[in-house]
């Protein structure tokens, strides 16, 4: 818990400093340019020199396979339940890039299933009741990012972005009444910042940290309230792979 | 088989106050055959066996209810601080006007040592104030807090065609509105009768474990004569269920115990009475065991060990009852040999460090408690014990009652100490034909009244409506039983589950009526999911 905790806290810290850079530094380079140019041009020149236009980046889009582990901010329940409170997903994502310089948008969708038993709880201790029950999170994610490739060949990129999260939530168990089941959905936001590499053909592959908030989604009764655990968020590390397009 | 009651059992009795054994239930007229040279039964020697009922106690026990005591008269139960030499011991004793010698002492099990005085609530009070006593207290006498109807039904087998839901029981759909309220159907789709690796002690004036009759003399009114008391098992009660049975008032030789009131067969069928065998009614844990534990006596009981020694005449109809030693050495002999659910549905208005000592033993094995809060609302609502000490020790829970409607039954004790409730049934809640009362099958009361009776009979059932704290308590040992049955092993954890999965009744929270709420077995069995 305490090495999710500080990974979180260092994956805030890189997407906090990284957005800070990337919006700050992409305007200052651009009007350093420019000055450095006027103040070096012959005067004759200055009704009728044109630089020539920067290359504009073409519009793109990549689409990609995630493989995501989660390090959950309601570890101690999870951990009660379903034994794990690092579980992995798979999902899907695009991204269109170079909507605006760097700017791009981002869609992407995970899912998460896994298995365990209903508990009881006492203490901060818990037993398993040997009643079955699973537990599927999918979180869907829209938001924007402002990517800088880096390189001769721009084959290396770093992101920033961020953006909503809306989770679907379901839990089922064995006896349960459709009442005592959840099947719901609640919303939360993320910020992520990642770096990929690309080779030829588009494809490329790299990695992704997510710090994720889903608030208020838990801890009204069950394990979750037992343990004071509130958040269905927490911190991911996502693999991803796919081709840019 | 005719047997007598009174063998030679003394170093038996030492074994199980020990805890040096488990025991299974076996007839219990393979055990009986000690009589003297020429015939004539003998009295167990109460030095080695400190509760037996013997002819003095059985004088004691009447005397108390003649003379309005609510402890034995001449009895005085010692603890003296861990560690405290016998030099020290015999210090303190000697505060006392009558200088009793340590020698004089009968040490029975957690450290307790009884003596004999004749003023045992001045001696107690002498004894407490000496620096090595831990505490020191008479002998009280708890009762059992239970009221009976007036009607019974007998106990017959459904016609196959009459077989609906589940139970199948004959008159569960008709009389057991308690575990309709509870919702116990849904709580047995979870868990369906418990397992019979958990053993449940009941506490309280036996359960009739094997089929015996005894021959005795008893006081008919003019003379002695030998008359021959038939005892049957409960046929809702399968016998392979009992075990480890110890009688520590009556008979504590027997490797079986007899039932001559009916309490304790009514508490120990709502915790485990056979179900779905369409028969009877049903229990809530049907396939747990049992392990009967007989602290308490009645009128015939208290008749036949003064007859045994030639003691003429009547006592009153209501004496007897449990006193504080065999209540303590039974918990913890529940406790020493497997017991994971001990129900105590016993209760009085003083205080009992011993009874208090030994629940925490109990729960310190592993074993949780279940203790009723008492029925004395309408007199003067007094703190009731061994109850006033559930909230001071997690894993032991006192038990409050509720009527059919959900609502506190006029009778149940309330207070700062109450901490759950559980159907007790009333006699004011509940329709006619004592519809309200909680239905089990016990003892025929009207084949045992000694108002009508010279010779009773312990071998006839029925259906018999029960009300009070005490059968309130069962339904929360069973409770324990199940969630035992589920994994649960600490008794700490089963109170937790018991009072997060409660119903709030009365003023929102915790509240000195309903304490945490009715038990909702159904929700507690299911446990807690994520959200």
């Amino acid at each position: 818990m305490r090495v999710a905790s500080t990974i979180s806290r260092h994956l805030v810290c890189l997407a906090a400093a990284g957005a800070l850079l990337a919006f700050a530094a992409v305007p200052a380079v651009a009007q350093s340019l420019t000055s450095t140019a006027a103040l070096a041009a012959p005067a004759q020149w200055r009704t009728t020199f044109r630089p020539p236009p920067a290359k504009r980046r073409s519009l793109g889009v990549r689409a990609f396979v995630t493989f995501d582990v989660d390090a959950l901010a309601a570890s101690q329940t999870f951990q009660a339940v379903v034994g794990t409170s690092t579980p992995r997903a798979i999902g899907a994502g695009g991204e269109v890039l170079n909507v605006w310089k760097g700017l791009f948008v981002h869609v992407a969708a995970s899912k998460m299933k896994e298995t365990g038993s209903r508990v009881a709880v006492a203490n901060g201790d818990s037993v398993p009741l040997d009643i079955p029950l699973t537990v599927e999170m999918t979180p869907i994610e829209i938001g924007a990012g402002w990517r800088v490739d880096l390189g001769r060949r721009r084959r290396v990129g770093v992101y920033v972005g961020g953006g909503l999260l809306h989770l679907l939530y379901r839990e089922t168990s064995t006896f349960a009444s459709d009442e005592e089941n959840s099947d719901t959905a609640f919303n939360g936001g993320f910020v992520s910042g990642g770096a990929d590499v690309r080779f030829l053909g588009g494809v490329m592959v790299g990695v992704e940290g997510q710090i994720r908030s889903v608030p208020n989604a838990i801890g009204q009764s069950g394990a979750s309230a037992a343990f004071d655990e509130t958040d269905l968020g927490g911190a991911t590390l996502r693999v991803l792979a796919g081709v840019k397009f | 088989m005719s047997t007598s009651r009174w063998p030679i059992a003394s170093g038996f009795c030492v074994g199980i106050v020990l805890g040096l054994g488990v025991l299974t239930a076996i007839p219990v007229t393979a055990q009986r055959k000690a009589v003297d040279p020429i015939g004539r039964a003998i009295p167990r020697s109460s030095p080695a066996c400190p509760t037996a009922l013997t002819a003095e106690r059985a004088a004691a026990f009447a005397a108390a209810r003649v003379r309005q005591l609510d402890y034995l008269p001449g009895d005085v139960l010692v603890k003296f601080k861990t560690g405290v030499s016998t030099a020290r011991q015999q210090r303190a004793l000697s505060a006392l006007r009558s200088r009793p010698l340590v020698d004089d002492l009968q040490w029975m099990t957690g450290g307790v040592a009884r003596l004999r005085e004749s003023d045992p609530v001045q001696a107690a009070a002498v004894l407490a104030s000496q620096p090595d006593v831990e505490y020191a207290q008479p002998n009280y006498i708890r009762r059992l807090p239970y009221g009976v109807s007036s009607l019974l039904r007998p106990a017959t087998l459904a016609p196959a065609s009459n077989i609906t839901g589940v139970p199948n029981d004959t008159d569960y759909h008709d009389l057991q509105w308690n575990f309709s309220l509870l919702n116990m159907p849904g709580a047995w789709d979870i868990n369906p009768g418990g397992s019979d690796t958990i053993i449940v002690a009941v506490v309280d004036t036996g359960v009739t474990t094997a089929p015996t009759t005894l021959t005795e003399k008893l006081w008919t009114g003019q003379r002695f004569d030998t008359v021959s008391l038939p005892f049957q098992p409960s046929s809702d009660l399968t016998t392979s269920r009992f075990i480890s049975p110890i009688d520590l008032f009556f008979d504590p030789g027997s490797s079986a115990t007899l039932d001559f009131i009916g309490h304790g067969t009514h508490v120990a069928s709502t915790i485990a009475e056979d179900a779905n065998n369409r028969f009877g009614l049903a229990g809530m844990a049907y396939h747990v065991r049992i392990m009967p534990v007989k602290v308490c006596v009645g009128y015939w009981e208290l008749m036949l060990a003064q007859a045994a020694e030639n003691v003429t005449g009547y006592i009153p109809s209501d004496a007897g009852g449990c006193s504080d030693d065999a209540i303590a050495a039974g918990i913890r002999y529940a406790a020493d040999n497997g017991a994971r659910v001990i129900n105590v549905s016993i209760s009085g208005t003083d205080p009992a460090p011993d009874i208090r000592d030994a629940m925490g033993y109990a729960v310190s094995k592993g074993a949780f408690v279940a203790v009723a809060m008492g029925n004395g609302f309408g007199d003067g609502d007094p703190i009731e014990y061994p109850a006033r000490y559930a909230p001071n020790l997690d894993g032991v829970m006192s038990v409050g009652a509720v009527g059919k409607s959900s609502t506190r039954a006029y009778y149940s004790s309330t207070g700062g100490h109450l901490e759950i409730v559980a159907p007790g049934g009333s006699d004011r809640d509940g329709g006619g034909e004592d519809q309200g009362y909680v239905w089990q099958v016990t003892l025929r009361p009207d084949d045992s009244d000694p108002l009508l009776l010279d010779v009773p009979r312990f071998d006839r059932y029925a259906e018999v409506g029960y009300i009070g704290t005490s059968m309130a308590t069962p339904h929360v040992s069973a409770l324990a039983a199940l969630l035992m049955s589920q994994g649960i092993t600490d008794p700490k954890m089963v109170e937790a589950m018991i009072k997060a999965s409660a119903k709030d009744l009365g003023t929102p929270g915790r509240d000195d009526e309903y304490g945490a709420g009715l038990i909702q077995p159904r929700t507690a069995l299911f446990g807690l999911g994520i959200r």
